[in-house]
């Protein structure tokens, strides 16, 4: 099993104890109303792939090689 | 303009074909049809279908303003052209002499000879064939492209439907215009274009520029088609040979993003050691519940992906290919990249960035508010941040009209009964553009089996992704239990009635109902 599945099993084993002893009808979120978009941590880097793509998508658009 | 399937006939002839009757498809098209090679696909085809009998009758000339404009660019291209002979084949289901059906047509096929002189036997495609998809949704084969086409007879109108199929003269059109007019055909409201159409629009005239013998379309061409029919479409290439032209990645992707949103993509492709290309259409999907793939790449092999996309699921593309006929399946992953060229993908609506980027985006937002969600007393909603924190969500990608998305949630309910609630349905009314991407969130076991999600991301479609990202791109999120909306630099919570996994959206069809 690696890291992961690990990681879920363990998780979903929790849930399972907490629904368990708790009311299954009471299962509503519990979060805040409202976040603000500050809270919210956008991992560095997370772009890198898609600053890939757009720079080829960029230079390939007036390609036109070949025919079919 | 009158095309030969609506041109009156003449000369029926009704013939039975069932099994029972003795009747050989082979021989039958070896003795009045040249041994077609596309026929044979064809009539085995209607053979699948169950057809009971065939009604062949031949179009002249006169009774199909269609025919004479094929004629006269034929006279244009080669001065040895003579004429033509058309003949329409309708597959029933009902034995001859029945009263039919409007269910009864399975498909039809237009069969075209071009006679030259000095050649003894004439050459021969079929011009168009509509065949019922032999397998559908209840098996896991998917084609949203399909329609709904009326066919003439002698005997009255009947209708058949599923996606047009063409076949090249390599005279006055190759396969670059019958896989656009496949895919055209697919989208366009006349449901056709004409290959005298095409070629107005690029500028082949048979005289100052031919088209055949060798002679094709380039992407330039491609993309002025779709851009004269005013049809939205993204283009990807893979040039290995040419430096800075190599595609990173892989095209499949890029391929599922645009059948996933219900609309057809021609592929292109290099032969093995020769540089000749050849286009296809790519009109749907089938899909294999039981894939191995999707957990043994990210465990055993380079995977790479911190998610799994639900193009993992997809067993093989549904392809029309001119040379052998129509609704073939081509394994993924057996299109290899090295003889990959291009991806000229439609859409229902242009859009800044594409499926595999909207992807992208939904897993980084979707990840990072999984965070913030507190759910001390369990239930799904915890499931969806325990599947999210362990990096083992799965999205789904679909590209959609606000008027089908309330539609889906209006309709969504769990397992209870329990439905989304006024509240939320009337806040999306309110805060959605008429076209967004909308990245579905679920489970491996979820979307497989039931085909049901945690819920989804909606992302504004007319962004390009913000540099450094931050969240001008996210429209809401729908959860289990609540729908969260972007209002300035907040997210705002609905609370909904539906606090577990709910089904996935699916396209209506006229062949996936």
């Amino acid at each position: 099993m690696n890291y992961s599945t690990q990681q879920l099993t363990a998780s979903l084993q929790r849930i399972a104890r907490v629904e368990r002893d708790t009311n299954p009808e009471s299962h509503k979120a519990s979060s805040p109303p409202t976040f603000s978009t500050n809270q919210v941590k956008i991992p560095a880097g997370a772009d890198s792939f898609l600053e890939e793509r757009r720079k080829f998508q960029e230079k390939t658009r007036m390609v036109s090689i070949g025919t079919y | 303009m009158l095309g030969f399937r609506s041109a009156k006939g003449s000369g029926l002839e009704w013939l039975p074909t069932g099994i029972q009757t003795g009747f050989s498809n082979f021989r039958f098209i070896d003795e009045r049809f040249h041994s077609s090679p596309v026929l044979r696909r064809l009539f085995s085809l209607a053979r699948k279908l169950g057809y009971e009998s065939l009604v062949i009758e031949e179009i002249d000339e006169p009774a199909c303003p269609l025919f004479g404009e094929e004629s006269a660019a034929l006279a244009i291209r080669d001065s040895r052209f003579q004429k033509s002979r058309v003949f329409r084949l309708l597959f029933l289901k009902c034995p001859p002499d029945s009263i039919l059906n409007p269910d009864d047509l399975l498909g039809y096929a237009v069969f075209k000879e071009d006679y030259f002189r000095s050649e003894t036997d004439p050459r021969f495609h079929v011009y168009e064939a509509v065949m019922t998809p032999c397998r559908q949704a209840s098996v896991n084969n998917f084609i949203h492209c399909a329609r709904s086409y009326d066919v003439a007879s002698a005997l009255g109108s009947v209708s058949t439907k599923g996606v047009l199929y063409a076949q090249q003269n390599d005279l006055t059109f190759v396969c670059a215009h019958v896989a656009l007019r496949t895919a055209l055909a697919s989208v366009l409201p006349e449901g056709d274009i004409s290959y005298a159409r095409i070629n107005q629009l690029i500028g082949v005239d048979h005289a100052a520029r031919k088209v055949g013998n060798g002679v094709g379309l380039s992407p330039d061409d491609m993309e002025a088609v779709a851009i004269g029919c005013a049809v939205p479409h993204k283009k990807i290439i893979h040039e290995p040979g040419i430096a800075g032209l190599a595609m990173p990645g892989d095209f499949q992707r890029d391929l599922y993003g645009f059948i996933e949103s219900g609309q057809p993509a021609l592929l292109g492709f290099e032969f093995d050691g020769s540089p000749s290309r050849h286009i296809i259409p790519v009109i749907g999907h089938t899909f294999n519940e039981d894939t191995w793939v999707a957990e043994s790449a990210r465990s055993y092999f380079d995977g790479g992906l911190k998610y799994f996309p639900s193009e993992n699921w997809l067993s093989t593309y549904v392809v029309h290919d001119d040379n052998f006929g129509p609704y073939y399946c081509l394994p993924r992953h057996y299109l290899k990249k090295e003889n990959f060229r291009i991806v000229l993908g439609l859409q229902r609506h242009d859009t800044v960035i594409q499926a595999v980027d909207a992807e992208a985006v939904a897993l980084v937002y979707v990840n990072s508010i999984a965070n913030l969600l507190t759910t001390p007393d369990g239930g799904w909603l915890e499931r969806f941040k325990a599947f999210a924190d362990a990096d083992l969500l799965l999205l789904r990608t679909i590209l959609i009209h606000r008027d089908e998305y309330l539609a889906h949630l209006s309709a969504c309910e769990c397992w209870s009964g329990a439905e989304t609630g006024v509240d939320a349905i009337e806040k999306a009314h309110v805060i959605l553009p008429e076209w967004f991407w909308m990245v579905e969130a679920s489970a491996p076991e979820l979307f497989s089996a039931t085909r049901r999600k945690f819920g989804e991301v909606l992302l504004r479609a007319d962004l390009a992704v913000p540099k450094p990202m931050d969240f001008r791109m996210l429209l809401a999120l729908r959860l289990p239990g609540q729908f969260l909306h972007i209002e300035g630099q907040t997210l705002q919570r609905i609370d909904t009635d539906t606090s577990a996994h709910v089904a996935l959206f699916q396209f209506s069809s006229v062949c996936c109902d």
